[in-house]
């Protein structure tokens, strides 16, 4: 590919207040890469980030009309944003820009060798300005943006920010899977610090909800498909019908309950009741009218006898596709399952789950019992399924601590007579949460210790559960304790159901829960440009926490889409249509389904789609032709990089000798491939025509060092010249053929 | 000498685990030389050869962690990649331990830096070795396979040339 090599290059060097400058010898570096070819002037100062430096920087570039600037100073993750406005002020296009990482990189990893971080940060502005010679001019793509937002979930995270994008203008389409709203906080009974329950969340803000005209509400709702790119995505979903219409008193719902012939495990009462085939989540659950679970209804007709044409057995699933501007991902969590002999989960019988317990408080009615039998005395295992040294939940889940303490509070203040037990690893009730962890102490909870590798034992002895624990704050003192009830405190874990990711080709961390982009600076985007992800699917969060990054996602998905355009960075995949022969492999192995196929000047090759692009590369080593590369990472960039690193860092003038050499021999005429081969790789097919052989064999008859002649026979590889035969000689090489 | 060793690091992952690792003032041998990729799903065979054909000593590919790579499975692609190449260099007698994959996440800046450490040691240990057997004995198969080293260097230019 033909580039014009800038010539007229700044190098800008910053001692960053003696961060780099107390190890790296500023002034010699600047002496050195003074004399690298392209490099019209290097200015070494104080602080380059600082407001006297940018507009002095400014001033260089006008005043010597550079085409080119590099900045070396501290990661480009912290000021490449600075120095690209720096350069766009200047006049100059912020893609002839590149940041050398001198600080991070060199001087602070390198401080105990004072020699060698100079010399190395000699070679990384190199590497800089040889990427930077290389550099072309480039816009921002500007696309266009529908002002419409799709949030999928609605628990409380997905309501909340489906009213907060109204309020900014968005229209809002709702999509939960469910045929209820309000996703776990709904289930969760009386929520610290103001006691308030989950469901009257739920209820506020479905009420607000049903309000509006610019939210569109689906239940029942699955995402199918996903087509299209930020600022214009095509979401298909599928409805399930809720078999009933229209609102439904208490009495009609207590008629149809009754009548319902078929009970299955609820699930939203994890399994501690039955529900029938016609339910509700609970009595006051959103949207009013009950649902009729279809894989269990057999279609008896006892409900419809009872009701006046509420009930339409034959409704059909439904197909829907809309189009939404950027994407909100509010699927939440599943609360950890243990698995069976864990703590005794499903093989000692009062065994039983944080999120079951608080189903039983919720639902119990004048005495606490669990399976017929009253409790008095109550023990909390803690972070069962989170901090798991084996295991693969390394993460704490943040909110189980105050969960269960909090609960312990609202059990004692419903049944005086209880008493509780913590066993604990160590109590996490961070922030305003301490609180609570106070209030259960001044009860007369008791609270037991255990480390990391001395875990408790359930058993079952007789009639009555033993918990055994090895007491820390009793100098590991055997402590026996007998409960009524287990309650396992288990955290958060992704969702079971991960169809909507796949979809969505969000990323997924080594933790399941989803990835944003920087943990720290930019926690609800991800690498996907227009898909945001807020509340327990990034990672284990409480109310509170969920709220905070739900807005947080809505202001920036709204600010992303209300303005009608969107700009999106240029450093993607460009395909040189010259070079292309359309074989599909690219499109075959991207993620993204970026490329497509079309016609241009009376050939068949591949077009990248700007918008779905994310400049990953990973179409480019698959390239036969080698037609597509990445803006910023061709190939001849690496190379000039991967150069420039390895040079000695003395041999400034045999450089320069070999750079006045090679460009006297570019010649670049990509559709005449084969003659603008290298001497090299032509003396190579010429010695393959007398037939197959080894690298060895064909450098030993070039007179060639093996590894060249390696390097020389995979492009003839890739660019099909050369073939593998699959044969080895005699001492087990791989032979090579031509390709006809 | 110190080894000269090219580190391809991924901009999500290993590249913010350097960064990271300076930060922490985690000290490293000077001699990583790292490159800046998207995602080491861009790592492609002809990219780690020209590393050793530029007499680099060592060539580390750096992506997420399994399972946790930004752009989805760039990180198992590049250690496909890297597996093949290591492959190729045994056909021609460089040792392809010089060659490694790691996976290191952002967060993890101490491994970054530990990474680097030892797998220079481990460089300058085979460097070491080599010269010993090169000077000791009459010198390995594979080393005779290698051709003499010839002083037409200047053919390296080519190597800018073309659509190379």
């Amino acid at each position: 590919m033909k580039k014009d090599h800038k010539e007229k290059i700044g190098v800008f060097i910053c001692y960053c207040g003696g961060n780099i400058s107390d190890y790296v010898e500023v002034e010699k570096v600047a002496k050195v890469v003074e004399n690298e070819p392209g490099v019209q002037l290097v200015k070494t100062t104080m602080f380059t980030c600082s407001d006297s430096a940018q507009v002095e920087i400014i001033e260089k570039i006008i005043e010597n009309d550079l085409d080119g600037m590099v900045v070396a100073s501290c990661s480009p993750k912290l000021h490449l944003l600075t120095f690209r406005d720096v350069a766009k002020r200047a006049g100059l296009n912020q893609y002839n820009y590149v940041h050398a990482n001198i600080r991070e990189q060199c001087s602070w990893a390198h401080s105990d060798r004072t020699d060698d971080a100079t010399d190395k940060a000699v070679r990384i502005i190199r590497a800089a300005i040889s990427k930077v010679r290389m550099s072309q001019s480039l816009q921002p793509i500007e696309i266009e943006a529908k002002n419409v937002a799709a949030v999928i979930g609605a628990g409380i995270s997905g309501m909340r920010s489906a009213i907060e994008l109204a309020d900014q203008g968005s229209q809002v389409y709702l999509i939960e899977k469910d045929h209820f709203v309000g996703g776990r906080t709904a289930q969760w009974g009386h929520l610290f610090p103001t006691n308030e329950e989950g469901k009257n969340l739920v209820e506020r803000l479905y009420k607000q909800i049903k309000e509006r005209d610019d939210i569109t509400l689906f239940t029942g709702a699955e995402v199918e498909s996903l087509n299209g790119n930020i600022g214009n995505f095509e979401l298909g979903v599928k409805i399930t019908p809720r078999y009933v219409f229209g609102k439904c008193d208490d009495d009609f719902l207590d008629q149809v309950l009754k009548a319902c012939p078929l009970e299955v495990e609820d699930e939203f009462n994890f399994g501690l009741t039955k529900r029938k085939a016609i339910y509700k989540n609970y009595r006051e659950a959103y949207p009013e009218s009950p649902v009729i679970d279809m894989e269990l209804c057999n279609k008896c007709g006892a409900c419809q006898k009872i009701c006046d044409g509420k009930i339409d057995l034959d409704q059909e699933v439904e197909h829907i596709t809309f189009n939404a501007g950027a994407i909100l991902l509010n699927t939440g969590f599943d609360p950890y399952e243990p698995e069976e002999g864990e703590f005794g989960y499903k093989t000692v019988d009062n065994v039983i789950t944080l999120q079951q317990f608080r189903r039983l408080l919720d639902m119990s009615n004048g005495t606490l019992e669990y399976k017929g039998k009253k409790i008095r005395d109550i023990a909390y295992i803690y972070c069962v399924g989170s901090r798991q040294p084996d295991g693969d939940n390394k993460h704490c889940s943040r909110y189980c601590c105050t969960s269960a303490i909090q609960s312990a509070l609202n059990v004692k203040n419903k049944y005086p007579e209880v008493r509780n037990f913590h066993i604990t690893r160590g109590i996490r009730t961070y922030g305003k949460q301490e609180t609570c962890f106070t209030d259960s102490s001044r009860q007369g909870d008791i609270y037991l210790q255990f480390f990391e590798g001395a875990f408790p034992e359930v058993e079952k002895r007789g009639e009555q559960t033993k918990i055994t624990v090895q007491d820390a704050l009793t100098q590991n003192e055997n402590i026996e304790v007998s409960a009524d009830l287990v309650v396992l405190v288990t955290g958060m874990v992704q969702r079971k159901d991960q169809s909507v990711a796949e979809i969505l080709k969000v990323p997924i961390g080594s933790d399941k829960f989803y990835n944003e982009v920087h943990t720290k600076l930019r926690p609800v985007e991800t690498v996907i440009d227009g898909v945001f992800i807020a509340g327990a699917c990034q990672s284990p969060k409480n109310v509170r926490g969920t709220m905070a990054s739900t807005l947080a996602a809505s202001a920036k998905a709204n600010s992303l889409i209300n303005s009608g355009k969107i700009e999106l960075e240029p450093i993607i995949a460009t395909v040189d249509t010259d070079l292309c022969e359309w074989c599909g492999k690219c499109d075959e192995l991207c993620s993204y389904n970026a490329f497509e196929k079309v016609e241009a000047d009376g050939k068949t090759v591949a077009k990248v789609n700007k918008a779905l692009c994310k400049g990953c590369g990973a179409c480019t080593p698959v390239c036969p032709s080698d037609a597509i590369s990445i803006v910023g990472y061709s190939n001849e960039e690496i190379e000039g990089m991967i150069d420039a690193f390895v040079k000695d860092v003395r041999l400034i003038e045999d450089h320069q000798a070999k750079e006045a050499e090679s460009a006297e021999g570019v010649t670049n005429n990509a559709d005449k491939l084969a003659n603008a081969l290298p001497e090299m790789s032509k003396r190579i097919l010429q010695s393959l025509e007398s037939g197959s052989k080894a690298i060895p064999e064909i450098a030993a008859e070039l007179k060639h060092p093996s590894e060249d002649v390696m390097y020389y026979l995979m492009s003839l590889r890739k660019y099909g010249f050369v073939k593998d035969t699959e044969e080895i000689n005699e001492d087990e090489y791989y032979l090579y053929e031509l390709k006809k | 000498m110190e080894p000269n060793i090219i580190a391809f690091c991924c901009h999500y992952c290993a590249f913010t685990a350097a960064d990271l690792a300076g930060t922490m003032r985690q000290q490293y041998p000077a001699n990583i030389h790292i490159v800046r990729l998207p995602c080491t799903g861009k790592v492609d065979i002809n990219m780690l050869l020209r590393a050793f054909v530029d007499e680099a000593d060592g060539v580390m590919v750096a992506g997420c962690e399994v399972g946790s790579c930004h752009f989805l499975e760039g990180n198992i692609r590049a250690k496909k990649r890297v597996e093949y190449a290591k492959r190729k260099l045994e056909e021609v007698g460089i040792n392809p331990e010089k060659l490694e994959m790691f996976h290191i996440a952002a967060s993890e800046g101490p491994l970054f830096a530990q990474t680097a450490r030892d797998f220079t040691d481990k460089i300058r240990r085979m460097i070491q070795q080599e010269s010993q057997i090169e000077q000791g004995s009459e010198g390995q198969k594979k080393k005779e396979q290698i051709a003499e080293p010839v002083d037409n260097r200047k053919e390296e230019n080519d190597r800018s040339t073309g659509a190379m």
